[in-house]
């Protein structure tokens, strides 16, 4: 193959993943004759305006929302790294208690996902409705997650933690002083894989959440999105306001950038955190 | 046109869930909800409000008030909060973005105020009602006010089989406090037309109180400024002009085309024919539409005219946006209900030019205008019932609904819709103009627990309100209702399985249209139909027309 080649097909490949981004962030900032001449999708506006955003700034609700949003994935992240990193080491260590009906049931939990209403009946029962835990708790152990990770610490050399032993560490120290040191790789994608989870988090905070004060941007976002008309049934005279694709494409923007900011500083450990573990199962 | 219904994986699954839930907590009042009981029910007496004055009065056969202006200085018809304190919850669904939370919107507080309450909602998308209204019932901690369901296009409440039963057994019997004269306590309820009304009874009751609509539905608007442009007739007289008219206006090359989409052909060929709105109940006879030589005869014209190249091509995508190309000037038909019509002044990009007016549809063959068939929802957008709870509660509450039933023209109307003046809208051309805090904040789907009837009225732009106006007081007289809708009849089955056979009908029709099925596929249709479901609907409905003596 030619260069020539491979780089026009490289710049298609890129092409294919920019041109849709870079479309949403110029429709976000284009105005309702733009649009409505570019058949809603524009590529290239005549005329940049920020009425969107500042639409959706100035109401509170999806500044809100993004704290909302970032606060459930801070502390679900750390929660979820926390109790599956513990879960993940105890499993992967032979003889340690419990061992076998632990691991079935974290297998059980990789096949079987429990219902809608058993799921809400006992997120109710724990009085954790209408709160953030209702969105962290149910989803802090991750059973796949589990498994990848169980497999990584399986793989680490059992002389190290021996010669730690030898040396005089407790579990504790080795786990903290040995384990977690060699794992960042992992421990970072999963903490990724966990981070885009609760990012992502709407299902959970549509069912479990009934005061919208406290819904995550994603739920706040689809508001935007499904619904056609930014006003509902009955329109009212209001041409001073920024087109509803506009709006769709600013709220996506909002959603997209933060999440984004975080891979490039995880980028790094991608292949090798995914690689590693995968192949011992 | 009224979109088809879609299901998803979630809601089919969500509708399963409480499908089952319901039968769980009904089981005991499973016959309650009879035809003869129904029949019997004692509805609220209908008291036209005299409140304010119509510009243009409306009809008791259903043409709706219009009003030019919204009339200055509006009349303040409450002097006190109907409550009196405490707080009252309420399941709604809005089809906006989110609210800010009360904290944050002075809309919502002053709301509280007004209504002497504190108002706690629960806001659900309405894409997801069904999924979060399963769940509310199988958590047993209802709120006073539940918007149980939205109404599909088929005038039944959807996604929620067994909802006779649940009400019995959950909500409260509303008959004592609003049947017959007792509505009168509550003046703005008792201006509700009877025949919504009639859609929240169940199980021998008033089991709701409605969000009424107009029953002119869908009619197909037209843009005046581009077909006047091109020289050619906007009012043909048959189906061959009307074919030779989309011809006429068509430019591929020019990105024009007649139709947005072909659904809406299908629509309008068969009312031209006479047919079926959604089912024809004739000689002691139950048919469906997709049974009828009219549906077939549509999809085959509608067919032709697609394959001809005079509907947009890209309408057969999901989410087509058609009213963009309505706006655009790409499509110049477009079938949509009567509440649109501001919206289209809003969004098109003709300036001054735009102008826009409901096509008259004529008969097939020519010589006369077609019946046009009356919304296919009846009367009602959806109810809301009310927790079990003791009577003097039960009064509060409906104190409340009254309230926000107050009309169109009352400062309490322009509050509710508008928020404050100043704030939330600034009044321009004798019409409220809201700003963006307006729209964010009122959106907090109040509108959806009760609300006045409705009128005709598109700010600013009364030369259009008459037009909207004299469109409905021509064609609602001999309008086609749908029977089984204003027989205010109900199925499990129907309200069940309603997605999937929709689905059967629509799906088929795009098919054969589009080209990837023969004409003769609508035999395979009727055959998938039946045996999905359509004949124990079918059979359900036809007991209820016999029982009623309905002829």
């Amino acid at each position: 193959m030619t260069k020539a080649l491979k780089g026009a097909l490289l710049t298609l490949c890129c092409a294919l993943v920019v041109v849709p981004f870079l479309g949403i962030v110029a429709t976000s900032v284009s105005t309702r004759e733009d649009i409505v001449r570019n058949g809603g999708f524009v590529l290239i506006p005549r005329e940049i305006t920020f009425a969107a955003y500042r639409a959706l700034l100035t109401g509170g609700v999806v500044p809100r929302a993004v704290g909302v949003s970032v606060f459930i994935t801070l502390v679900g992240t750390a929660l979820s790294l926390v109790a599956t990193t513990l879960l993940a080491y105890g499993l992967s260590r032979p003889g340690s208690f419990g061992h076998r009906p632990v691991l079935m049931l974290v297998v059980a939990a990789l096949l079987f996902t429990p219902g809608i209403i058993p799921g809400y009946l006992t997120v109710s029962e724990l009085g954790l409705l209408d709160t953030y835990w209702a969105v962290i708790l149910p989803a802090v152990v991750n059973a796949f997650n589990v498994v990848i990770l169980r497999a990584f610490f399986m793989e680490l050399p059992s002389e190290l933690l021996e010669s730690a032993r030898i040396d005089g560490a407790s579990d504790g120290q080795t786990f903290v002083r040995i384990v977690l040191p060699l794992s960042k790789a992992v421990l970072s994608v999963i903490g990724l894989f966990y981070a885009v989870g609760y990012w992502n988090a709407f299902f959970s905070a549509l069912l479990y959440l009934n005061d919208s004060a406290k819904w995550p941007v994603q739920l706040v976002l689809r508001t935007y999105v499904v619904n056609q008309t930014q006003l509902g049934v009955d329109q009212v005279g209001t041409a001073n306001l920024p087109p509803q694709e506009a709006l769709q494409m600013a709220i996506l923007v909002v959603s997209i950038v933060p999440i984004l900011l975080i891979y490039p500083f995880v980028q790094r450990h991608f292949t090798k955190g995914v690689l590693v573990g995968a192949v011992k199962g | 046109m009224n979109p088809p219904p879609t299901v998803t994986r979630r809601t089919l699954l969500a509708g399963a869930a409480a499908a089952g839930l319901l039968t769980a907590c009904g089981s005991g009042d499973a016959n309650k909800n009879t035809a003869e009981a129904n029949q019997g029910v004692n509805l609220p007496k209908y008291t036209p409000s005299t409140v304010v004055k119509p510009d243009l009065p409306g009809t008791p056969e259903g043409v709706l008030d219009a009003f030019l202006t919204y009339p200055e200085p509006p009349v303040k018809q409450f002097t006190a909060a109907p409550g009196k304190g405490g707080t009252v919850s309420a399941f709604v669904l809005t089809g906006s973005p989110v609210p800010p939370p009360k904290g944050n919107n002075p809309f919502w507080q002053e709301l509280d105020r007004r209504l002497g309450v504190d108002l706690q909602l629960t806001i659900t998308p309405s894409g997801e009602m069904a999924t979060k209204f399963s769940t509310l019932i199988a958590g047993d901690d209802l709120p006073d006010l539940i918007v149980p369901a939205l109404f599909l296009p088929n005038g039944v409440p959807a996604g929620i089989g067994n909802l006779p039963q649940w009400m019995a057994t959950k909500c409260t019997d509303l008959t004592k406090f609003v049947g017959g004269d007792s509505v009168k306590e509550y003046p703005n309820l008792a201006a509700i037309p009877t025949a919504a009304w009639r859609q929240c009874v169940y199980n021998g009751g008033v089991y709701g109180v409605p969000v009424p609509r107009g029953v002119a539905g869908t009619l197909v608007f037209r843009r005046d400024d581009v077909i006047g442009g091109l020289g050619v007739d906007p009012d043909p007289k048959s189906f061959t002009e009307f074919r030779e008219m989309c011809r006429k206006v068509t430019d591929a090359k020019a990105n024009r085309w007649a139709c947005v989409n072909a659904g809406m052909l299908v629509f309008i060929i068969q009312q031209m024919l006479g047919g079926a709105n959604d089912w024809r109940w004739a000689d002691g006879k139950l048919v469906h539409q997709v049974e009828t030589e009219e549906f077939k005869k549509a999809v085959s014209d509608a067919a032709a005219m697609f394959k001809e190249g005079l509907v947009h091509p890209d309408s057969f995508a999901s989410n087509a946006p058609v009213k963009r190309w309505f706006g655009a000037g790409e499509a110049l038909l477009i079938a949509d209900r009567y509440t649109a019509w501001p919206q289209f002044y809003n969004e098109n990009i003709a300036g001054a030019a735009f102008a826009i007016s409901p096509m008259r549809i004529p008969t097939y063959d020519g010589g006369g205008l077609a019946k046009v068939w009356q919304s296919n929802a009846g009367s009602t957008n959806n109810f809301t019932v009310f927790k079990k709870a003791d009577d003097g509660r039960i009064r509060d509450l409906l104190k409340l609904c009254d309230y926000l039933a107050a009309p169109f023209g009352t400062e309490e109307y322009l509050f509710r819709r508008y928020g404050q003046p100043g704030t939330h809208y600034t009044m321009q051309n004798g019409g409220p103009v809201p700003n963006q805090a307006g729209v964010a904040q009122t959106a907090l789907g109040i509108r959806y627990i009760v609300d006045a009837p409705d009128v005709i009225y598109i700010p600013g732009r009364p030369e259009a309100t008459k037009l909207s106006y004299d469109y409905q007081k021509a064609i609602v007289p001999d309008s086609v209702p749908n029977p089984v809708v204003a027989g205010g009849l109900f199925s499990d089955e129907w309200s069940r399985k309603q997605p999937v056979l929709g689905g059967i009908v629509s799906n088929g029709q795009n098919d054969i249209i589009a080209g990837r099925q023969p004409l003769s596929y609508v035999d395979e249709m009727r055959a998938q139909w039946k045996a999905q479901g359509g004949e124990q609907v079918r059979k359900d409905f036809t007991a209820q027309f016999e029982k009623l003596g309905i002829k």
